[in-house]
């Protein structure tokens, strides 16, 4: 699966731009994690390449096929997508929520099939024992697993996901991160995360885009992209970079601001307060 | 991925099939009820027995007639004067509900119900501007004149829906906002017209807008009921579909959902179905906000099972109205649209504060 | 400092502005609006009767007394506090429930109000022992539209109260009272149902000298409270928990304020009947002009529901010989616009 983007601008008005001469070429069985500041069009960006959004100039791709000529029914059985949050005000339990993702594969009826794959991957997240739970009782991390669930068991090519870790704690973002890498390498998928952990992304990801005022910053391997220039360019802190298996590791330093432009500089709550 | 049985896998799958077998029974035991509450209003709106009623019932639709005058007459009462109304009352209360679970899963609003986009007071419309001001289409004189204006009205909400879909986005807030903002006007045109009318008229159309099923005849019968089954028929196809609606726009969008029009669909098939409804028996309100609630909170919110399990909800609580609307005074003085509102308000009370979640609805 | 705040300073100023228009506007079509309907007057006319009337000298011509003192002004005076009570009402509920479909009537006070008409005009009860007549009915009309109200305060003290629960149980007993008026207007005569319907449009031509200075006393003393509050509802907005960090008693705040609005509004409604819209339609005008931050929404509802309904009372009065009643006219004006709204807005702010 390739997903080529020429050109690309989006704005939700005409003042507004959000994405603004997106080009990108992403291809094959990898991993691949979108980082940068808040606000800065990760989320637009995935809902463009899925046609939630239609990009105002410029095109998107799959496979050297425009987005805008498939079909939504079409779309669903090449590219899942898992949201940041989910909100559902009816009754409705994890089995018959992860199924969901199935509609684009099954008909009305609901077969063993489905019901295999839906369990295998219920266990594969560790929530298989919430299976008949209802899902509006379970906590933000578990809800996060289960749609994550409902995006796996879609058996898409490309698999798009929101922060899809930012509710889990360690030991599961670690396990989620890794279970998408595995999944990529194996099948052959596409996956494309939102991330604001770097050290995860930089951990897991085979390649990363960073993202700075509505255009693509840096495109590549964690060790190209994550350096000590880019991330002060981008989110403007200061970090020292070293480098363990082959993978960089972020650390964040706190003591060096320097900048003239520091919104927050030391002491400044004590000459602001009353 | 390893698709290999285990045992576990098996227990799940069990597990799953138990649900859907206890999700199954219930539709059955409400049925079951369906049928026996029908019965019993027949019974006390004749004064015969259970079972006697139970047999008269039978008998005719076996094709025996009865030989001799009394049982004649049993029949004939039974058959002509106390079953159509009780059988308006299950179609209306299945029709009813069926719009509700759909209207509240495709608004993603469990709050909705079938007149969210102000099909009622569209329909009060009708009937009124055709009973006060005696508007009418040429052909059809009278009762049928009513019926067929209210129809219309009852319309006109959802085609200006259509009209404006091009103009808005199409989200259930604002077709909400804009149901309600529909039905304000109409609700205020209705009462103006009703001053303007003389005072026998405004009678007449007062009575009208309550619901109510006593007074209609197996004639009316047909219509309601093709309505209602070719709708319930259309929906259960799409049931899976209106499952995916329930987690909003986007998810359903990139699970192959084509949303926009789905919806627009679903208003069109329910304001017709609504619409077919309360121009004969007038506007029942209630029922068709809580039989989908009662439902899921008894099988859970899949759609497959809710849309029709929700319809024998439905019908089995309108009958509970009819029923208790007879036992009540002489029937025909306390409409079902009363009482329905008696039973509903307490309910709709309870489901109110249970609820733990704060959840933002409306 | 003060050039940093410049742009922020501008937008508050014009706010300011958009306010002071709709209360010039205000005064314009209420002086305009003496001159509007069947008997016709000169300005001079008009004024002439409201100075000697101020200085308490007789006025020449009685008619002209009767008409444009014992009618007009009070009838206008009327519909600027009932448009900028109902709006400011609408406003602070949908604030404070934080639901754009809120309204002053949120509460049932509508029904309420209607159930004290219909058994003040079909039973003939009286819930003040010893009043009769149309005093009957307003207060009637005014103690049954505090039951829905009164009813929330008691659930209160036992249950938690959300805004959601708020809206819906005023949904539910708002049913019943709907139900019991049905049921009695069903062994009603045809001639004391057209009665019970005529009030129900909400109508201003009723209104005597003597209704301007109760509802005066309820309009100002409600919305100084609402106004000295503002700054409450503007934290309300960002949800219960928020708030009650910010040092807000939201249960207390909720409850005091739903309570004024509903005793605002109630007095209104008593006296005009239950003139719908406004109280929906108003805030979402006067947002579009200031924002939704309370200190200037409040008083930009109040200016542009005032001039609303004044506008709509004019156009009721030229509209016939028997004129349509106010209150459809604010439908018939409201709807549409609110629908342009819909289609203009389009932004996610409420829809």
């Amino acid at each position: 699966m390739k997903v080529t983007i020429e050109g690309m601008e989006f704005g939700y008005s005409n003042e507004a731009v959000v994405l603004n001469d997106i080009d990108l070429d992403i291809a094959g069985a990898q991993l691949v994690s979108i980082v940068g500041p808040n606000g800065v069009g990760k989320s637009t960006l995935i809902h463009c390449i899925n046609k939630i959004l239609s990009p105002t100039k410029g095109t998107v791709m799959i496979d050297g096929r425009d987005v805008s000529e498939i079909s939504i029914k079409e779309m669903s059985k090449i590219s899942g997508y898992v949201p940041y949050t989910a909100n559902n005000s009816f009754p409705l339990s994890v089995v018959d929520t992860v199924l969901m993702g199935r509609h684009p594969h099954s008909n009305w009826k609901t077969t063993d099939h489905d019901l295999d794959v839906v369990y295998d991957t219920l266990r594969m997240l560790d929530i298989e024992h919430l299976a008949l739970r209802s899902f509006n009782e379970l906590s933000a991390g578990q809800h996060q697993r289960v749609m994550l669930a409902r995006g796996l068991v879609q058996e898409p090519k490309i698999l798009l996901l929101d922060e899809p870790t930012a509710n889990l704690d360690i030991r599961h973002q670690m396990n989620v991160t890794r279970i998408l890498r595995n999944l990529a390498h194996e099948k052959g998928i596409l996956v494309i995360i939102i991330s604001h952990d770097l050290n995860i992304a930089a951990t897991y990801s085979d390649n990363v885009i960073m993202m700075h005022e509505g255009r693509v910053f840096k495109v590549g391997s964690p060790m190209e992209v994550f350096t000590e220039e880019n991330l002060r360019t981008v989110y403007n802190v200061d970090s020292e970079i070293t480098v363990k298996n082959g993978r960089p590791r972020i650390v964040l330093l706190d003591d060096l601001y320097v900048d003239d432009d520091d919104p927050c500089p030391e002491g400044s709550y004590v000459s602001s307060g009353r | 991925m390893n698709t290999v049985k285990r045992t576990e896998d098996i227990d799940f799958k069990q597990n799953y099939k138990r649900e859907i077998t206890k999700k199954v029974s219930f539709v059955v035991c409400s049925l079951v009820v369906l049928v026996v509450l029908a019965v019993l209003s027949c019974a006390i709106g004749t004064g015969y027995g259970f079972f006697e009623t139970y047999q008269i019932i039978l008998d005719h639709i076996m094709g025996v007639v009865p030989a001799n005058k009394a049982e004649w007459w049993a029949d004939h009462y039974v058959w002509e004067n106390v079953l159509p109304s009780v059988v308006a009352a299950i179609i209306a209360g299945a029709g009813l509900a069926l719009g509700g679970s759909v209207m509240q899963s495709m608004m993603g609003n469990p709050l909705a119900d079938p007149y969210t986009t102000g099909i009622s007071s569209g329909a009060c419309f009708g009937a009124v501007a055709s009973i006060t001001l005696g508007l009418s289409f040429s052909s059809l004189g009278g009762e049928m004149g009513i019926v067929a204006m209210a129809f219309v009205g009852a319309l006109v909400p959802a085609l200006m829906m259509i009209l404006l879909s091009k103009y808005i986005n199409t989200s259930p807030s604002t077709l909400i906002l804009i149901g309600t903002a529909i039905s304000y006007f109409f609700n205020a045109m209705v009462t103006y017209v009703m001053v303007i009318a003389d005072a026998d008229a405004l009678q007449d159309a007062f009575i009208w807008q309550i619901g109510a099923v006593s007074d209609l005849h197996w004639s009316d019968i047909p219509l309601m009921l093709c309505v209602v089954a070719i709708g319930s028929v259309l929906i259960m196809v799409v049931s899976n579909k209106l499952n995916l609606m329930m987690m909003g726009d986007n998810s359903a969008k990139t699970m192959g959902l084509d949303v926009e029009n789905f919806r627009m669909l679903c208003l069109i098939l329910i304001s017709i179905l609504v619409a077919s409804i309360i121009s004969f028996t007038g506007i029942i309100g209630f029922v068709g906000l809580i039989a989908p609630h009662i439902t899921r909170f008894i099988i859970g919110g899949d759609n497959k099972f809710v849309v029709p399990a929700g319809m024998l909800m439905g019908a089995i609580i309108l009958c509970l109205a009819d029923l208790a609307s007879r036992c009540l005074l002489d029937y025909g003085n306390v409409p079902i649209g009363v009482v329905m509102s008696f039973i509903g308000a307490p309910v709709f009370l309870y489901l109110v504060t249970r609820s733990k979640s704060d959840k933002e609805v409306f | 400092m003060a050039s940093r705040h410049e742009g922020y300073r501008r937008l508050c100023r014009r706010k300011v502005l958009f306010i002071a228009g709709f209360m010039i506007l205000t005064a314009v079509v209420a002086i305009f609006s003496l001159n509007v309907g069947f008997y016709e007057t000169s300005f001079s006319q008009v004024f002439d009767v409201i100075w000697s009337n101020l200085n308490g000298q007789p006025v020449s011509s009685r008619q002209d007394q009767l008409i444009i003192w014992d009618i007009r002004v009070p009838e206008a005076l009327v519909a600027i506090m009932t448009g900028a009570a109902l709006s400011v009402g609408g406003a602070v509920m949908q604030t404070v429930l934080r639901n754009p479909l809120a309204d002053s009537y949120t509460m049932g006070i509508s029904s309420g109000a209607f159930f004290g008409v219909t058994i003040a005009a079909i039973a003939g009860i009286s819930i003040l022992p010893g009043v009769g007549g149309n005093l009957a009915t307003v207060f009637n009309a005014f103690i049954c539209s505090l039951i829905p109200v009164a009813l929330i305060l008691l659930i209160s003290r036992k249950r938690r109260m959300t805004p959601t629960k708020i809206i819906l149980i005023g949904i539910a007993i708002m049913y019943v009272f709907s139900a019991v008026s049905t049921l009695l207007m069903l062994t009603a005569d045809s001639e004391t149902l057209a009665d019970v319907y005529a009030w129900r449009v909400g109508t201003l031509s009723q209104v005597e000298w003597g209704h301007v200075g109760i509802i005066f006393v309820f309009v100002t003393l409600g919305l100084i409270y609402l106004m000295l509050n503002n700054k409450k509802y503007n934290l309300m907005m960002a949800g219960e928990n928020c708030a009650q960090t910010m040092g807000i008693d939201t249960k207390r705040t909720t409850l005091t304020s739903l309570s004024i609005v509903s005793l605002v509004t109630a007095a209104v409604v008593s006296f005009t009947g239950t003139i719908g819209f406004i109280g929906l339609v108003g805030p979402h005008i006067a947002r579009i002009f200031v924002g939704s931050e309370s200190k200037y929404l409040i008083p930009a509802s109040a200016a542009f529901g005032a001039a609303f309904l004044l506008v709509a009372d004019c156009v009721s009065r030229v509209s016939g010989t028997y004129g349509l009643p106010v209150g459809v006219i604010s439908a018939m004006i409201g709807c549409p616009l609110f629908i342009i709204i819909l289609v203009k807005m389009r932004s996610k702010e409420w829809a």
